[in-house]
């Protein structure tokens, strides 16, 4: 009987495998090494800086130490170009930038005087806001949302939960760090008439730090 | 058997082979990058311990450096009939002309700063031949009030006969009223209060020449 021989299994190296890991290999080195630098001059890399350093928001709410706040809407806007027109017209002997210091002086005393409301007040301020944005799904509102270090963060947090409410998610809102010293001493406060992108024309409220 | 095996064995050395080639590549990858990097300046190759105490700027946030109020919209003001007025009277056309179809009557007049019609019924009215509606209309024209963005003079023209414009009204001189805040665009609405008489008969924008 002719038995055969079991050959001695000439043991197979996997090459398929190797080669995938040696591909799988120089392409991981050669995309996590460092980029060398060939020329001496250094690469700058952009770094994003917002446009304009004002805020723009369709309301400003400063939230004060002893939990009142200050609301900046259109309201006040009409509010303040009504003075400035009436200051125009009875201080028109001025120099421009005398009118311009009278203008700001009454425009600052207005807006503190009018505009500032009691804490249990603004509930009723927001669920208006709210409602006004829920009955016209194509408007949108951004609310500035200033405050001191000093406000602990869940009153910040209970204010945006609550413009999150929002049935069309058409309010958006900001915070930034700030006071209300930053609006009282300020020195330029002015109504400043601008084309929106529908071409029509708004008169805006414009307070510079 | 043997040609398999010698097959096999061809196979295993196209493996090493390119196994070979790939570590060769890795290599010089590597020696070239090593290479360029030696000959970099050293600030470029290393990050010196001073530079981790440099303080990158900090671009300032919206909302820091001040504050824009999305404002209302400014509607234009519109110079019209003010229809709030009480005594308003409206001008039947068809009526007058059922009585004098050949009715040629022309109105000189002043609007005030209040917005109120005023003019002279004997001086200013002229209607050479056509009395009645010549009185008719004036009794009308001067009840008409309009909103007080312009003052200046104003003329009417019924043309009755005509078979285009039927009324004419020159509005050019016209001036807007001082105490307006210049923000404000005035614009000319519907300057007349007739019934009977279709818009394309009516020209806002004419001239109408009436003797002094």
């Amino acid at each position: 009987m002719a038995f055969r021989t079991k050959e001695n299994s000439f043991r197979k190296v996997q090459l398929v495998s190797l080669i995938d890991m040696i591909f799988i290999l120089l392409v991981f080195f050669m995309v996590t090494v460092t980029v060398v630098r060939l020329t001496i001059k250094e690469q700058k890399l952009p770094v994003p800086t917002p446009i304009s350093e004002r805020g723009r928001a369709q309301i400003v709410i400063q939230l004060l130490n002893n939990g009142n706040f200050l609301w900046l809407d259109d309201h006040a806007t009409a509010q303040i170009s009504k003075v400035m027109d009436t200051i125009e017209k009875n201080y028109s002997y001025l120099s421009p930038s005398e009118l311009n210091r009278k203008k700001t002086e009454e425009a600052l005393s207005i807006l503190l005087k009018k505009n500032i409301f009691r804490k249990d007040q603004m509930e009723g301020k927001l669920k208006h806001l709210l409602k006004i944005a829920d009955s016209d799904p194509s408007s949108h509102y951004f609310v500035l949302l200033r405050s001191p270090d000093e406000i602990p963060y869940y009153e910040i947090i209970n204010i945006m939960q609550k413009l999150n409410s929002a049935k069309y998610q058409n309010v958006l809102y900001g915070c930034v760090g700030g006071r209300l010293d930053d609006i009282k001493n300020s020195q330029n406060v002015k109504v400043v008439i601008e084309k929106d992108k529908n071409g029509r024309r708004r008169e805006n409220l414009q307070i510079d730090f | 058997m043997t040609k398999s095996r010698n097959k096999n064995n061809n196979k295993a050395k196209i493996g090493f082979t390119y196994l070979l080639v790939f570590l060769l590549l890795l290599f010089f990858f590597y020696a070239i990058r090593m290479i360029l990097l030696h000959r970099l300046p050293p600030d470029n190759s290393r990050i010196p311990l001073t530079a981790l105490e440099e303080k990158i700027p900090i671009p300032p946030r919206p909302g820091v450096q001040g504050i824009i109020i999305t404002g209302p919209v400014i509607k234009d003001l519109i110079f019209q009939i003010d229809t709030k007025t009480s005594q308003l009277r409206k001008l039947d056309w068809r009526r007058i002309e059922s009585i004098d179809k050949t009715a040629d009557v022309k109105i000189r007049a002043t609007v005030l700063r209040n917005g109120s019609l005023e003019f002279n019924p004997i001086t200013d009215v002229i209607s050479p031949g056509h009395s009645y509606a010549g009185n008719e209309i004036a009794k009308v024209v001067e009840t008409w009030k309009y909103t007080h963005y312009k003052h200046g003079r104003i003329y009417f023209w019924f043309n009755f006969p005509s078979s285009g414009v039927k009324l004419t009204i020159d509005t050019h001189e016209l001036v807007r009223n001082e105490d307006l805040s210049k923000k404000y665009f005035v614009r000319n609405g519907l300057l007349f209060y007739i019934n009977g008489l279709p818009l394309s008969c009516v020209n806002q924008a004419g001239r109408v020449f009436v003797g002094e």
